[in-house]
């Protein structure tokens, strides 16, 4: 490769810990396009770090079981933080089971009002884990 | 979560089209003409008009990116990719990124989370990879690089 790449390569800072509470799934089903389609509401849930202390108000994934057995998530998060702020977590990625690595990998965004206290964290992407088994999600912020 | 490196990506870019939503939204098109990616195992071409990014813009230039194109590899599979990213980074620099002037790639912050779809076989394990991309800004295009979370 060509050495006129100078931009910094990425890597991951801890950001928060979250414990998501999902609600039972709804399963639509197989769908005409490909998969099993199916919805876990979130019910509830804490999240802490970088300062903030939240708990989860609303939102859910939305599932496709796929035929080569990775589960498609989009994922979109209400947060409601101790701080008055609000903001919307939101991303895609995958359930995977693997030598490496078993669990949910997630690609987020933040969306927070500009003149809030929140406003920072949508300056900067994110990358979110939560281990097969494991009740917890660590999310990192993308350096 | 670590990272490893995937693929690097070089796009000359072509026409530039804005859209003015309102005042302090702009969506933008960058249409990609041509280019070349390649890391290990793979390596290819960007398909001629198969897309290119559409980022919102803001007026103080910060903005999220969301990109959408064909790859074809060297060994005869075609691969959609798509791409939602961020920009943020001070106003002078934000001047001169839009004015398409030289900037030091680490005095903004540009990263982006591409994904796949990639016909069985030999590529498919883009369909179950998350990936975390930087790019850079070059007088003749953009150099992306893509690194695997493992």
């Amino acid at each position: 490769m060509a050495d006129d790449f100078t931009a910094p390569s990425p890597g991951f800072d801890h950001a928060f810990e979250a414990s998501i509470e999902r609600e039972a799934p709804v399963t639509v089903g197989a769908i005409a396009t490909g998969g099993r389609r199916i919805y876990r509401p979130v019910k509830g849930g804490s999240i802490e770090g970088s300062g903030f202390c939240g708990t989860f108000v609303g939102g859910g994934e939305t599932l496709l079981e796929r035929a080569d057995g990775v589960i498609d998530v989009e994922a979109s998060y209400y947060i409601a933080f101790a701080n008055g702020a609000a903001a919307r977590c939101f991303g895609k990625g995958y359930i995977t089971r693997g030598d490496r690595f078993s669990g949910l990998r997630l690609a987020l965004l933040f969306e927070a009002a500009e003149d809030g206290p929140a406003a920072e964290l949508a300056t900067r992407a994110f990358m979110a884990e939560q281990a097969q088994g494991s009740r917890l999600m660590q999310i990192a912020r993308i350096t | 979560m670590q990272v490893e490196f995937a693929m690097e990506f070089r796009l000359s870019l072509g026409r530039r089209i804005h859209i003015e939503l309102a005042e302090g939204y702009t969506r933008g098109a960058v249409l990609i003409e041509e280019g070349t990616f390649s890391g290990p195992n793979i390596r290819g071409t960007v398909v001629q008009k198969s897309g290119g990014d559409f980022p919102m813009v803001r007026a103080d230039g910060s903005g999220r990116f969301e990109s959408q194109y064909l790859l074809e590899t060297d060994d005869g599979a075609f691969i959609l990719k798509r791409s939602t990213g961020i920009r943020h980074a001070p106003p002078d620099v934000v001047e001169k990124l839009l004015a398409q002037q030289p900037v030091d790639p680490q005095s903004y912050y540009m990263r982006m989370t591409p994904r796949f779809e990639a016909p069985a076989g030999p590529h498919d394990w883009l369909n179950r990879t998350l990936f975390v991309g930087v790019g850079q800004r070059n007088p003749t295009g953009s150099i992306f690089r893509y690194w695997k979370v493992v």
